[in-house]
């Protein structure tokens, strides 16, 4: 009975050589026929899938991409002699001296926005932002005001420092040279806070 | 015989094993290489050829511009080099033009009530500007403005040294018609051309008659919606409120139009009395080449 079993035994687990040795030619048929079949795909399927034609001639990834840069290149070519064409003082120190005209601020813009900045500070109170003078100095950049914060009782120099604090946020402006923050009082205004302060603009 | 059959038997198997595993590294590879490829594919050749049919088609529509524009531009470029030379960068500043195009202009905006006095107008010393191989000249003057009259000053400062209607277009404004034209109507850069290089004075005493005038190119609604808000939405719009009445023909019955290149340096505005009426003052400079 014993003898039996082992046999048994022995049948059902093969030893691992024994399945190697089984196992090697199917392996290698399979790997040969799956190498061989990726081979074909790579130089016959793929690039036949992957390849797209431009101007009648087929381009990899890396062709259509400096196909695209050439045609870019040749494509800026064309808009600069357009240009050149179209609009021919737009060179030399004419189109120069023009480009920095167009690109300063304009003291406009400046100042509405420096009028809208101070709304938004007195909401309540339209007139407690008092402007005496703006100067401009587009070739220097540099914004100058002046005038004074009242009719907000003792609240003054807070508003003033809230406005300039404002002032620093804006897009426009690179820098303050911060005022000297001081409160003031007399007959005819009540408590007041002058200001007299530089922007600088980028 | 069976140990020699057994060793014969093991080698066999041992040059399977290892030529089926290396082709088998060699098939993992390939199948790596198909996967980047595909990758590549989505990632770069499909948003490429995307961008491919819209290059090509803006290449054939600016050839054929470039071309028709090259045969009007021959005749142009001598007469706007002429202007430029005599009038908006002269050797030297022509002191009565200057001065009597900036007194009409303050005479039309004193019939307006845009200004009530103006102080006389001074000349600085001629400064070189090594830099750009220029002299400029500061002039000086003031006025009692009202603040419509002060953004009409800061305005005609602007236009002082613009001579076509492309001198008042900024480039990102002369790209957007560039655009358009490539879109619409290709050949239509020939009528855009002769738009852009109009005299600025007299597009703005007829604006009318020279934007109708590009509009039969562009059959489009959008294209008039275009041109109509890049006009109203650059310095043209303050060219022709301008120049677009009297002022504009008397600049041209007095023959001081274009005027000489000038750039602002200073502008300083104090309240005035009344409200809405300022001090303003204005240091410009001349540029003389």
């Amino acid at each position: 009975m014993n003898t039996k079993t082992d046999l048994k035994t022995q049948m059902a687990i093969p030893s691992v050589g024994s399945i190697i040795r089984r196992v090697a030619l199917p392996f290698l048929l399979f790997s040969t026929v799956f190498f061989g079949l990726l081979l074909l795909s790579y130089y016959l399927l793929l690039p036949r899938l992957t390849q797209v034609e431009v101007a009648g001639k087929q381009h990899n990834t890396a062709q259509l991409q400096s196909y695209v840069t050439d045609l870019q290149a040749e494509v800026n070519k064309l808009e600069d002699a357009r240009s050149d064409f179209v609009t021919p003082l737009r060179d030399g120190l004419y189109g120069a001296i023009k480009k920095d005209k167009f690109s300063t601020k304009g003291f406009n813009d400046l100042q509405e926005q420096i009028i809208d900045t101070a709304e938004k500070v007195i909401e309540e109170k339209e007139e407690a932002i008092h402007f005496a003078s703006f100067e401009y100095f587009p070739t220097k950049q540099i914004f100058h005001l002046s005038g004074d914060v009242s009719n907000v009782g003792p609240r003054s120099m807070t508003l003033l420092a809230q406005f300039v604090d404002l002032l620093k946020g804006m897009e426009e402006v690179e820098s303050v040279d911060l005022p000297r923050f001081t409160r003031e009082h007399s007959e005819e205004k009540g408590y007041y806070s002058p200001f007299d302060f530089t922007l600088h603009i980028q | 015989m069976n140990t020699k059959t057994s060793k014969l038997r093991h080698v066999s198997t041992g040059v399977g094993l290892l030529i089926g595993s290396t082709m088998f590294a060699f098939a993992l590879l390939l199948l790596l290489e198909h996967i980047m490829v595909l990758k590549e594919v989505k990632m770069v050749s499909v948003p490429l050829v995307a961008k491919l049919a819209e290059l090509e088609r803006r290449e054939d529509a600016l050839r054929e511009q470039v071309e028709l524009s090259q045969i009007q531009a021959a005749t142009k470029v001598g007469s706007l080099g002429e202007k430029l030379d005599i009038n908006i960068l002269p050797k030297e500043t022509d002191f009565d033009r200057l001065i009597a195009a900036w007194d009409l202009y303050s005479d039309w905006l004193r019939n307006q009530g845009l200004v009530s006095e103006m102080s006389d107008i001074t000349f600085g010393d001629p400064v070189i500007l090594e830099e750009e191989g220029v002299t400029v000249r500061p002039m000086r003057v003031s006025y009692s403005a009202h603040e419509d009259g002060i953004k009409k000053l800061l305005i005609f400062t602007q236009l002082a040294g613009l001579l076509t209607v492309s001198d008042a277009l900024t480039d990102e404004e002369i790209q957007i018609l560039f655009e358009s034209t490539e879109k619409e109507n290709p050949v239509g850069i020939v009528a855009l051309e002769q738009f852009l290089s109009s005299d600025l004075l007299r597009y703005s005493r007829d604006v009318r008659s020279y934007e109708e005038q590009l509009k039969r190119s562009f059959n489009s609604t959008e294209f008039a919606n275009l041109l109509e808000s890049v006009s109203e939405g650059s310095l043209l719009g303050g060219a022709y409120r301008i120049f677009g009445g009297e002022f504009g023909k008397t600049m041209s019955d007095g023959n001081l139009w274009p005027i000489q290149f000038m750039t602002l340096r200073e502008v300083s505005m104090e309240e005035g009395g009344v409200e809405g009426w300022y001090r303003v003052g204005l240091e410009m400079l001349v540029w003389e080449r």
